[in-house]
């Protein structure tokens, strides 16, 4: 199944800037999904700092996708 | 009341002091962020915010609700957060309270800005006057639970 990951801060270094597709097996979590990006994403410490969520809410690493799910790749946040 | 925006919008204070009037409210806080000229020695020029906004929003809006919940549900909150490049001495973030009374406004105002950097999903870059740039390093949320 394919899920689309929207980059924000650091991740816009990768992919085309704001978004990266990801192809992985069905019924696969937001866990399989981090560890699927390392093949993308070159900096293994932010990605294991990173938190992954949807419009309203952090998912969590048990969080089950769904084929064609878009979700944001959060690296640590320093707003203000 | 609770009002959030997080926008490419420039912050305009004197519109948000008159638009947060209100006279059963005695005090009112404003806190305001803005870009800094140096950061551990470097010379900056702007810094560009990056936002997951519908996130971001939710977020501002439940930390407020919590700062009601704590100081009373009478308070209001203006809190806007700018995103896109912003230059040195621009507003960055402003958070407006107004309570009853100056104890409950100035509590809530802290609560809410040492919330905001911690819990809302927005990125700081700065842009340096060499013309180098680095996103910041932040506090990462916690998605590893369960």
């Amino acid at each position: 199944m394919k899920i689309k990951v929207r980059l924000f801060g650091a991740f816009r270094n990768y992919g085309n800037g704001s978004l990266l597709e990801v192809e992985l097996d069905p019924g696969a979590t937001v866990a399989a999904l981090r560890e699927a990006l390392r093949v993308h994403v070159k900096e293994p410490r932010l990605l294991s700092d990173s938190a992954f969520a949807d419009e309203t809410a952090v998912l969590i690493d048990a969080q089950v996708l769904r084929d064609g799910t878009t979700v944001a790749v959060l690296p640590p946040v320093c707003g203000g | 009341m609770i009002v959030i925006e997080v926008s490419a919008k420039p912050i305009d204070l004197t519109e948000l002091a008159l638009a947060s009037s209100d006279t059963a409210h005695g005090a009112t806080v404003l806190f305001v962020g803005a870009v800094r000229e140096t950061n551990f020695g470097r010379s900056v020029r702007a810094v560009a915010y990056d936002a997951f906004e519908p996130l971001a929003e939710k977020v501002l809006r439940k930390i407020c609700v919590e700062a009601q919940s704590k100081w009373g549900a009478s308070l209001r909150f203006f809190v806007f957060h700018r995103t896109g490049e912003v230059t040195v001495g621009e507003a960055s973030v402003a958070i407006l309270a107004t309570a009853t009374h100056r104890d409950e406004a100035y509590q809530a105002s802290r609560y809410i800005i040492e919330q905001l950097k911690i819990r809302a999903p927005i990125w700081k870059k700065e842009i340096y006057v060499d013309g180098e740039s680095e996103w910041l390093k932040g506090h990462a949320l916690c998605g590893h639970a369960g």
